[in-house]
């Protein structure tokens, strides 16, 4: 990937990621909180892990979005997933969650 | 998992885990840190009573050298004069499972390597570089929190292959806030 994710781009959340943020465990919000600060200034911050996912053409299609990323918060275990808009410089919060969670969600099975 | 070793049963189980030939001071000092610090990564708790401070040297136990001296005079190790450290006798910890099971994993993993490997390794710590600020501040002490953001003690597992990226959710651009920071 290409796309510089420093490059001016603005941050913003989904009412869905907002709404599971605020069901986190205390220690895990804490560590999402100090780990979006880094993110903020730089999203490829060694302790993020920020990954970008393999996603085909139409789905980001149908997603509106250009790229999906994720971030870790805490070892493997919660994680966050993020869109990218490029031409709007806008990194969206889509979803937080551990793995077993994100795996109930978005798992292939 | 509630079980914290004092300060200095947590250096007498490190002795007894490790080969006595490695056990000097220093090396001594990166293992309990890595231990602790692994150990804190995954479970969010205090392993043992020890804080630790960021030299020079990078990360060692707080007050190492008055922690040492003091299991000598109790009668629990020796100390030779090139700085090894020798256990007298041993101790019988009636530890759980899982933390014999996350100790054993993390001794194995630091304690192969050699006390230069641990001092490299131990300079490139996020916990050791974001309480020095990229080590232009020596002296304080780190906080255990910042265990939580190493990547080095994170397997590198892929989460792709787990993902349906078709059931990812749709945002509408309305219902997208700005983010603030706590």
């Amino acid at each position: 990937m290409t796309i510089n994710l420093n490059d001016g781009f603005a941050l913003k959340s989904s009412s869905q990621f907002e709404r599971r943020r605020k069901t986190l465990p205390q220690d895990v919000l804490k560590a999402l909180d100090s780990k979006l600060k880094f993110f903020s200034t730089d999203a490829y911050y060694p302790s993020l892990n920020t990954k970008c996912l393999r996603v085909s053409g139409k789905t980001l299609k149908d997603l509106e979005v250009d790229s999906v990323w994720e971030f870790y918060v805490n070892r493997k275990e919660y994680r966050c997933i993020f869109y990218v808009r490029e031409n709007e410089k806008l990194i969206i919060l889509a979803d937080i969650g551990n793995h077993d969670q994100i795996r109930r969600r978005y798992g292939r099975n | 998992m509630n079980y914290k070793f004092s300060r200095k049963d947590y250096i007498i189980y490190l002795l007894q885990q490790v080969p006595p030939e490695k056990a000097d001071k220093l090396f001594l000092n990166k293992l309990a840190f890595f231990v602790e610090f692994g150990f804190y990564h995954l479970y969010n708790k205090e392993l043992s009573a020890n804080t630790y401070a960021a030299i020079n040297k990078g990360p060692v136990i707080n007050d190492y050298a008055v922690l040492f001296q003091e299991l000598k005079d109790e009668g629990w190790i020796n100390i030779t004069s090139n700085h090894h450290l020798a256990l007298i006798k041993q101790k019988n910890f009636d530890l759980p499972e899982e933390i014999k099971s996350a100790t054993r994993q993390l001794i194995e993993k630091y304690g192969d390597l050699t006390t230069s490997e641990l001092i490299a390794l131990s300079h490139a710590t996020d916990s050791y570089l974001i309480t020095t600020k990229s080590e232009q501040f020596m002296g304080g002490i780190i906080d255990k929190q910042l265990a939580l953001l190493e990547t080095i003690f994170s397997d590198d597992a892929s989460s792709e292959e787990e993902i349906d990226p078709r059931k990812l959710p749709h945002l509408k651009s309305e219902e997208l806030h700005d983010y603030q920071p706590e």
